[in-house]
């Protein structure tokens, strides 16, 4: 499921879901608003294999402690609330779940569950517990609880749509838990290594749900010491976590910090490691050999239309803002060159990212070609909304307008707040918008879930193809098969431009050198269980 | 206490009443005014309209305006500022822990206004043709043209950032780093409230050095800090206390920038997030309680010029 980061907002952030271009917010925003943008610097991490990015080597020393800066906080503990993606990068640091995604953006791996089979046949996915698995209070995990949790994500009022292929649970021993579906969901074992996927104390440990998602208590590799929402959360290292070498941290530091600048200032005094989202305008001020580049991070930037409405609900329309946006000096403009231009609407570098070989060609003559077949009436406003409260987005706004003005269209740009943002574009009041969308998990499922879920990112135009898609997609159970349903999504959205993608944004974390042991996935997660003091 | 000053008390305490009430409306339809939907923001964006509906329902939003104000009131006489919708935290616990910063940093910004504004309304008023007046002056008007967003960037580059001495920001643990966490921070809202107190208190002391009395005292032979302190500095005292309730209002909203630019965990911080995020009980009790801080230092203020003066009447 996708996050969209609204917020960059102010930072760039773990860019969490911003949609407001990326500082906090909603959901909603999910959908909208921006990335951040910028100038910036060449690779500092190391790139590994294909994907993910990790910094570090040498033999890991236990002890120690980090802090690390973000721009937003969780959005509490209560996995059905999970937007921001810190959200779903920290809930698994105290309540693992049964897997976890690989650092390679793509694989799943072991968490609290050491193996598993799919039975295509049976609709089912059995899962082994590992052996003498407990609770950070000592309490032993039991597939009981692990039935308990799936109950929870399929009721989730938010997310619990990505789990709708799940009927029920059985639990045949207290290590085995089987899910069924009601089809051989491939797509659903992959998403259970999101974040949110977590496995909480069968009937929350005696305590109603609000409670205990103020205290959670989880099998993960830290346990919370203390927690002020907005402000500061510490993570200490769980004694009773399976693994016995893991964390290497004795605690963990995650200091909410919302001004950029605040942020580039406590790292450059050290009083923090790490900053998870670096505005790219801040790339500059991190040195080159402290910079982390996610290059580019499974994220979509593009152009939102009405389709609803003229002149959005004309595909020529449509066709000559795609063809009016020259990709390559967008991406200079706003993303300082840290971006490539998206070669397809679904988010790269995660399971099922094959675009389609469709080419979003760019050419002002071909755009206004385009536009002369469309029933736009020159000299008719057309408004382009973005999110007011970043200089990266407004900049991007005003790139876009200038580009659409060239060939004839009369952008009219609007810089709203956020949630006015939000508001406008959930109720079709408006023409064009600037937004961005991200995975939170190694499929490109979850961004396909959302498109369904939200009429295409809001465009209005039916989705029964990409829904169709996606129910292939859901049950594939090869590459070849997978990659068949993402290509009839990805045609569908080339030619008919419910949205229309511009770039896959980079995203830039500063790591000091103290950080080792630091791997991130294209979605901007990473197993804090692995990093240790140098 | 002379029965005109006693009907000012009193008329002035009356007076507290409606607007108390006119608040309270006003944070009530705060979330009715304001853009955005909480509802959906909680139900998230996959979520069915049938589902924000419910959601809107649970948090009461779809109940008569009376109504809620009703409950509202009701709440607040029992103490019950409600819970965050982002967090489910009480927001008496959330407001416990971040007042302590916004009043170190009110307090700090005070002490550090009025230290550095005193003395240069005393120069400016003894003194005004002389060179430190100008200089004073002069430095008054750049001070005053630099927003404190940029103040604080400056300061925490230049003498934390540079120096190592103090923190660039955060509130510490230990009392000592916190001491020095708010040095930076109360400097910053300190000076861009201490140039309009500066000046208004060197005008107030202008015009009473030209009053009768301190001629007369002068011609007694009163004069140097004697004549500051019993003749000047109590006569025009009045108005320097009203301009400071009006400073404090000010230094209240320049503390939500502040706390942002030092990355303070304090009320005003805590106001820009809940506003983003549309945490309507959030934001409703934090207006509630910066107005009550408002009409209170007001009505304090207003008291203290009733003592101190006894011409003082309710007209």
């Amino acid at each position: 499921m996708p996050k969209c980061f609204i917020d960059c907002l102010k930072s760039g952030d773990f860019p969490m879901v911003r949609i407001k271009s990326v500082g906090c917010v909603l959901l909603a925003l999910s959908l909208l608003v921006t990335g951040c943008g910028g100038s910036g610097g060449k690779d500092g991490g190391n790139k590994t294999a294909e994907g993910e990015v990790s910094r570090d080597t040498g033999t890991p020393k236990r002890g120690g402690s980090l802090t690390i800066l973000r721009a937003s906080d969780i959005d509490g503990w209560d996995l059905d609330k999970a937007i921001q993606l810190s959200t779903f990068e920290t809930l698994p640091q105290v309540m693992e779940g049964l897997v976890r995604p690989g650092a390679d953006g793509k694989s799943i791996e072991p968490g609290l569950a050491e193996s598993w089979k799919l039975d295509a046949k049976a609709k089912t996915i059995t899962f082994t517990l590992r052996p003498g698995l407990t609770f950070s209070n000592g309490q032993p995990v039991t597939s009981a609880d692990a039935a308990f949790s799936v109950d929870l994500w399929r009721k989730g009022l938010s997310l619990g749509s990505l789990y709708a292929a799940i009927t029920g649970t059985a639990t045949p021993d207290p290590r085995t838990l089987v899910i069924k579906m009601n089809k051989a969901s491939t797509f659903t074992l992959t998403w259970l290594s999101n974040g949110s996927s977590i496995v909480v104390p069968k009937d929350f440990g005696g305590m109603d749900r609000k409670e205990f998602f103020t205290k959670p208590i989880g099998a993960g590799p830290f346990v919370v010491a203390s927690y002020k929402p907005g402000q500061q959360l510490v993570l200490d290292r769980n004694p009773r976590y399976y693994d016995a070498e893991r964390p290497y941290l004795d605690r963990l530091t995650y200091d909410v910090v919302t001004d950029p600048n605040q942020q580039m200032l406590r790292y450059q005094s050290r009083q923090a490691d790490m900053i998870e989202g670096v505005p790219l305008d801040l790339a500059g001020q991190i040195p080159e050999n402290e910079r982390m580049p996610i290059h580019p991070s499974a994220t979509i930037h593009g152009v939102f239309v009405n389709a609803a409405k003229a002149p959005g609900s004309d595909v020529h329309f449509r066709r000559a803002v795609s063809l009016a946006i020259d990709r390559a000096q967008y991406i200079q403009a706003v993303f300082g060159g840290l971006a490539v231009p998206a070669t397809g609407g679904l988010p790269p570098r995660v399971q099922g990212s094959v675009g389609c070989g469709c080419v979003y060609d760019t050419g002002v003559e071909k755009a206004k070609a385009e536009l002369a077949k469309s029933s736009y009436k020159p000299g008719t406003k057309v408004e382009l909304v973005v999110d007011a409260a970043t200089p990266f987005s407004t900049r991007a706004g005003e790139v876009v307008a200038s580009q659409l003005r060239a060939i004839g269209i009369d952008a009219d740009l609007q810089k709203l707040e956020a949630q006015v943002l939000v508001d406008r574009q959930m109720q079709g009041n408006y023409n064009l918008s600037l937004g961005e969308v991200s995975s939170v998990s190694p499929t490109v499922g979850d961004i396909f879930g959302l498109i369904v879920a939200t009429g295409g990112l809001y465009s209005g135009l039916p989705m029964k193809t990409i829904s169709d898609a996606f129910e292939h997609l859901e049950v594939a159970q090869t590459d070849d098969e997978r990659a068949e349903a993402v290509r009839v999504a990805e045609t569908w959205i080339h030619d008919n431009l419910p949205y229309i993608p511009m770039a896959f944004p980079d995203r830039l974390f500063a790591v000091s050198s103290k950080v080792k042991g630091l791997e991130v996935t294209p979605f901007l997660s990473y197993p804090a269980h692995q990093l240790w003091v140098g | 206490m002379s029965a005109g000053r006693l009907h000012f008390v009193v008329g002035r305490l009356a007076q507290v009443f409606p607007v108390l009430a006119a608040l309270l409306l006003i944070v009530v339809l705060l979330q009715q005014m304001m853009p955005g939907d909480p509802a959906r923001v909680i139900a998230g964006p996959r979520a069915t309209a049938e589902q924000v509906v419910q959601v809107r329902h649970e948090l009461g939003l779809d109940r008569p305006i009376f109504e809620q104000f009703g409950r509202h009131v009701s709440n607040l006489l029992q103490g019950d500022l409600g819970t965050s919708n982002r967090t489910g935290i009480p927001i008496t616990t959330i407001v416990g822990d971040r007042i302590g910063v916004t009043v170190w940093l009110l307090f700090g910004g005070l002490l550090v206004s009025t230290l550095l504004a005193m003395p240069a309304a005393l120069l400016m008023a003894l003194r005004p043709r002389s060179r430190g007046a100008r200089i004073c002056s002069r430095a008054l008007t750049i001070i005053i043209n630099c927003p404190p967003f940029w103040v604080g960037l400056m300061l925490a580059s230049v003498l934390a950032l540079g120096t190592g001495w103090l923190p660039v920001g955060g509130f510490g643990v230990d009392f000592g780093d916190r001491v020095r966490s708010m040095i930076l921070p109360s400097l910053t809202i300190g000076l861009a409230v201490m140039p309009l107190l500066a000046r208004s208190a060197a005008a107030s002391l202008s015009q009473v050095l030209t009053a009768d009395h301190v001629t007369t005292a002068r011609s007694l032979g009163v004069s140097g800090w004697p004549l500051v302190r019993r003749h000047l500095l109590r006569n025009a005292l009045p108005p320097a206390i009203t301009l400071l309730a009006i400073q404090a209002a000010a230094l209240l909203f320049g503390a939500v920038i502040v706390e942002q630019t030092f990355g303070l965990p304090g009320l005003g911080a805590e106001m820009i997030t809940a506003a983003s995020q549309r945490d309507f009980p959030v934001v409703q009790a934090l207006t509630l309680i910066f107005g009550l801080a408002i009409i209170g230092i007001n009505l304090l203020a207003d008291l203290a010029v009733a003592l101190l003066d006894p011409r003082t009447t309710w007209r």
